[in-house]
């Protein structure tokens, strides 16, 4: 009994609903036995994984479904042992170096290199497959010691490198390999998934709702589907949203309540709060920009944009995210107090040059 | 005037660690080895050469008796304590100490003292007079000798077997010396390979020793010390008051013909932080000038030397006192008081200030200085982001700068509220924590969903959780082997499902509340019969426990050890397994809610149980493991050293522009 987005997920190339045309030059791709390394990128929920899994399972047939959990111990320069999980079948290997945080140099170094120098097992295909997930989040130095791997042991080894976007990856690694941008797809084709699920599942729900789903996942079909299923646990009939954003939302709403320095600090605490449910702080600014969008003027629109996107940059820079987001919140509930006011908008031209 | 540095400097050399040497090495030159006692007549010549003990304060004033010791007059001070306690050592010997709040208040049965304090208060004085006026001989052994396992089992053995003069003369070599006691000076300074295990070895001596034994410590609650303190008669020196000192110091500046107001010594006093010692050298400094001349203190050097805590720094910084405006330097010496917490102090209580001229209805122009307040606090934090990656610990008067100095230009006037201990600290710990438990859970679902940790902890969790406790809710016992096939379907346990409701928000209302305890106890027997099916390693030591102390939590804790240690045999390999769960889901068709359920579980396990042994025999993650092990050193230094060699280059001209950067920064936000 599995998850609906798991349930239904297409488990051969032919099977998928949407780049098709993508998927038949692909099956094409490995027909003929021969590929280059692969680097598939493109929006979260967009179908990334499935399309490697599928790939996969082309090369190999269904023994890749036999996974297992396998702990690496990666010892780094100063003796330190780390922990690493990958999951592996026969034919590959799948490893998340992000976990590890700034040592993953040593997982391209150490554990790469020593499954790339083992070779391939079976007499049909005569390489294995590295599974590489999150490789935007590849610090500089893994990436550059990727470079090598990837050329050496290409007669043993192909690497499928998994990544949000692209535009974090190195050019010199973008070149060694073959893109491939699985598109989020469209509004809908989730709307006709969702349908297709909901017919399976006897689950009784009227089109504008589904709409209303596809609309509101924005493009993401896991979140689509995932959705759709909270509903039908709780037998509503409208979408519920995700409890962060409501937070979220209030806390957009307390922004613009009679400004003060003591809010300024309860808002600080609503940060903490949502650092501790792990919420990334992109995610935090997009959603609060987003309701602080709606709330406030037209005119003190542009004032917005511009500080939330100095701030964010300034806490990307530094080390306490708090710091920059309370400056955030601070500098702008002085411009907003200031417009309502006095309906002046002040032109920071320093926060530009800092 | 030479005379005189050399006096300071000889004066600081054997005031802690020499002295001791002198007054013993009668004792020890008897029998101490032989390299360690001749480096100490080495030394005793040396200084007795040119220099008159008696020109020392600190010896010329040493207190002669017991009772002459500053802040130690009273009846229950510690130098009667102790008196008392080596007295009745011999005959207390049998008795049991007590531990802890149930000690003996005299210390009867303890067979050793740990005298701990500050440095300078007579602590080493107290235990050599206490013992001269008893009649004890003493052996001291302080920092400068080596006090490792060994030689400390050495030492002491030769001591034991080691009789005085006066014993040979009057007993013969039948009988030891009854009247011994051994010193260990600065036992918190046992550390390092020289004194390895010196600790554990002081332990065991103490628990079979024949003598008393006196430890000296600066700090008790050091880690080091804390095995020690339980074998101790526990006697703990306070500073003496300041007048205390100032009594006796007046007693020697008139003996030596020093003027000096009240006020000087009072500052000399706190600025030595009550350290009589530290007085003493002070004073025979002083000495030295011109004898009748008044001698005049600049008071405000002295108490800068005073550390202040973050508590009374941040004070500082941000009550206005119009008397005495503090300067930048001031400012950033506050900072300096530590430089890892103020910037943490500053950011948590700025919000509470009340700033100066801004009566409480002026909210605005308050948020208008708290906006520049913080903005200078976030931007401080960019220079430390920069000296911390790149160690470039110059820049640190400019971290001064934007995270203290300015906000407290901004926001000087009185606190509104009390100061607080930053909170940053333990939420980004208990951040961390949330973290490793979604690594857990990403870890254990990974066989099934592969997905980013936010991914999970956004997307997964709030459905999961609501999928498995909303049919408990509504249909309670007979949903049970539903959700067990929902949690083996993605490999969570029973704790899994606790992790998850760690990330409940404040808001929502707890999935479990209503669930009764008969249903919540049924689904924690089931998950514990059918979890024999994971394919990762349940950690059994540290895991157990924070299991036990949950399912006592929750008030169902009926289940029996033996459970526990079954899952913790199994290894972590799913493959034969897998395929008999595949087979078992294949069989009973989609609606696996009816109530053959549970039975099929047990006949599964009882096949489960059957594979064991010859699961136990594979065993080929851990071969996997060694492997990867024992190849991974060699190709990281080589490229290690590559990359250090490049990268001086590519910091340093960043580094200048950043500083430039920063002091255009500077003075624009000083105009």
């Amino acid at each position: 009994m599995a998850l609906w987005c798991d349930r239904y997920r297409p488990t051969s190339l032919n099977k998928l609903d949407y780049n098709k045309e993508q998927a038949d030059y692909l099956k094409r791709m490995i027909k003929s036995n021969d590929f280059p390394h692969l680097l598939v990128y493109g929006a979260p929920g967009s179908g990334k994984r499935t399309r490697v899994q599928c790939i996969l399972r082309e090369i190999y047939g269904p023994g890749v479904d036999k996974t297992r959990i396998e702990h690496l111990t990666i010892e780094t320069p100063s003796n330190k042992k780390l922990e690493l999980n990958s999951i592996a079948s026969n034919y590959h290997i799948e490893v998340n170096p992000s976990d590890i945080g700034i040592q993953d140099r040593l997982v391209v170094q150490d554990v790469m290199k020593n499954i790339a120098q083992s070779g391939g097992l079976v007499d049909k295909v005569p390489f294995k497959v590295i599974v590489i997930s999150e490789a935007h989040k590849l610090s500089k130095d893994a990436q550059h010691s990727l470079r090598r791997t990837m050329e050496k042991y290409i007669s043993t080894l192909r690497l499928i490198m998994v990544a949000d976007t692209s535009s974090t990856i190195l050019p010199p690694i973008k070149s060694r390999c073959l893109l491939l941008r699985v598109a989020a797809p469209s509004t809908d084709k989730i709307s006709q998934i969702l349908e297709f699920v909901a017919k399976k599942e006897n689950f009784d729900i009227s089109p504008s709702l589904i709409q209303k789903i596809a609309k509101e996942s924005e493009r993401n079909l896991r979140r689509a589907l995932l959705m759709m299923e909270t509903m039908y646990i709780n037998q509503s009939k409208d979408i519920i949203k995700p409890s962060y954003v409501l937070y979220i939302q209030r806390m957009a709403k307390k922004m613009v309540e009679n400004p003060s320095l003591e809010k300024v600090k309860d808002i600080r605490e609503d940060f903490y709060e949502l650092e501790q449910h792990l919420i990334p702080v992109d995610l935090i600014f997009k959603v609060l920009i987003h309701s602080l969008l709606q709330i406030c003027d037209k005119h003190l629109r542009g004032k917005l944009i511009q500080l939330a996107s100095h701030y964010e940059h300034q806490m990307r820079v530094g080390s306490k995210r708090v710091l920059h987001f309370e400056a955030f919140v601070a500098h702008f509930m002085a411009a907003y107090q200031k417009f309502t006011e006095d309906n002046m908008i002040d032109d920071d031209d320093d926060l530009l040059a800092m | 005037m030479r005379i005189t540095t050399h006096v300071y400097f000889y004066s600081i050399v054997c005031s802690g660690k020499v002295k001791g040497i002198f007054s013993s090495i009668d004792v020890t030159s008897l029998h101490s080895s032989k390299k360690n006692s001749s480096r100490y007549q080495y030394k005793q010549k040396q200084f007795t050469f040119n220099l008159d003990m008696d020109s020392l304060f600190v010896e010329k004033y040493k207190p002669l008796a017991s009772e002459k010791i500053i802040g130690q007059h009273g009846p229950k001070s510690n130098v009667k304590k102790l008196t008392h306690w080596l007295q009745n050592w011999e005959s207390n010997l049998n008795k049991k100490p007590g531990f802890g709040k149930f000690a003996a208040e005299d210390g009867a049965g303890f067979r050793a003292a740990l005298l701990s304090g500050p440095p300078g208060v007579g602590k080493t004085t107290s235990a050599t007079l206490v013992c001269k006026e008893l009649g004890y001989t003493y052996t001291e052994l302080n920092a400068s000798d080596t006090r490792s396992k060994k030689s400390l089992g050495e030492e002491v053995a030769n001591l034991l077997s080691n009789r005085t003069f006066a014993d040979v003369r009057s007993k013969g070599n039948s009988v030891l010396s009854s009247k011994h006691v051994l010193i260990m000076d600065e036992v918190d300074g046992m550390a390092g390979n020289e004194d390895r295990g010196g600790v554990a070895e002081l332990i065991k001596l103490i628990q079979k020793t024949g003598m008393p034994i006196i430890c000296i410590c600066n700090d008790r609650s050091h880690p080091k010390m804390r095995s020690l303190v339980n074998y101790c008669f526990d006697l703990r020196f306070t500073r003496p008051r300041i007048e205390q000192i100032k009594a006796h110091m007046l007693s020697v500046c008139f003996k030596e013909g020093i003027k000096m107001s009240g006020d000087a010594l009072n500052e000399l006093i706190i600025s030595s932080n009550q350290d009589i010692r530290q007085v003493l050298h002070y004073i025979s400094l002083l000495a030295t000038a011109k004898k009748g001349e008044k001698v005049d203190f600049k008071s405000q050097k002295v108490i800068k030397d005073v550390k202040l805590g973050p508590f009374d720094a941040l004070k500082k910084l941000f009550v206005a006192d119009c008397s005495k405006p503090l300067s930048f330097n001031d400012r950033s010496d506050l900072f300096f008081s530590d430089y890892s917490l103020m910037p943490l102090f500053v950011h948590e209580n700025y919000p509470v200030v009340q700033p100066i001229g801004l009566s409480k209805s002026q909210s605005r122009q308050r948020l208008d200085l708290g906006v520049k307040t913080i903005q200078s606090i976030a931007f401080s934090n960019l220079i430390e982001k920069e000296i911390r990656s790149s160690n470039n610990w110059s820049l640190l008067p400019m971290q001064a700068a934007f995270s203290s100095v300015l906000p407290s230009v901004y926001m000087s006037g009185h606190l509104g509220g009390m100061i607080e201990f930053p909170k940053m600290l333990g939420k980004i710990s208990s951040g961390n924590k949330k973290d490793r438990l979604i690594q857990d859970l990403k870890m254990h679902m990974s066989l099934r969903v592969n997905s980013s940790k936010t991914t999970i902890n956004l997307d997964y969790i709030p459905v999961l959780r609501e999928k498995i406790y909303k049919p408990l809710r509504v249909r309670g016992t007979e949903a049970i082997p539903e959700i067990v096939d929902i949690m083996n379907y993605y490999c969570i346990r029973k704790e899994d499902l606790d992790c998850m409701l760690e990330f409940l928000w404040p808001n929502e209302k707890n999935p479990v509340g209503t669930i009764d305890a008969k249903t919540k106890a049924a689904l924690t027997r089931q998950c514990n019969a059918s979890s024999s099916l994971l394919p990762y390693s349940t950690m059994p030591g540290k895991k157990t426990k924070k299991r036990k102390a949950a399912t006592n939590e929750d008030e169902f804790g009926e289940e029996g050890e033996g459970e526990e240690e079954e899952e913790e045999e199994e290894e972590p390999v799913i493959q034969p397994k897998k395929k008999v769960k595949k087979a078992a889901t294949k069989e009973s068709p989609k609606a696996n809610g009816t109530k053959n359920g549970p039975k099929e579980k047990k006949e599964k396990k009882e096949k489960d149980e059957s594979e064991k042994p010859a699961k136990g025999a594979k065993g080929p993650a851990k071969g996997k493991k060694t492997e990867v092990n024992g190849k991974a050193p060699a190709p990281v230094t080589t490229n290690k050293g590559a990359k250090r060699a490049a990268s001086p280059e590519k910091i340093s001209p960043q580094g200048v522009k950043k500083e430039r950067k920063i002091s255009d920064m500077f003075k624009r936000m000083q105009r």
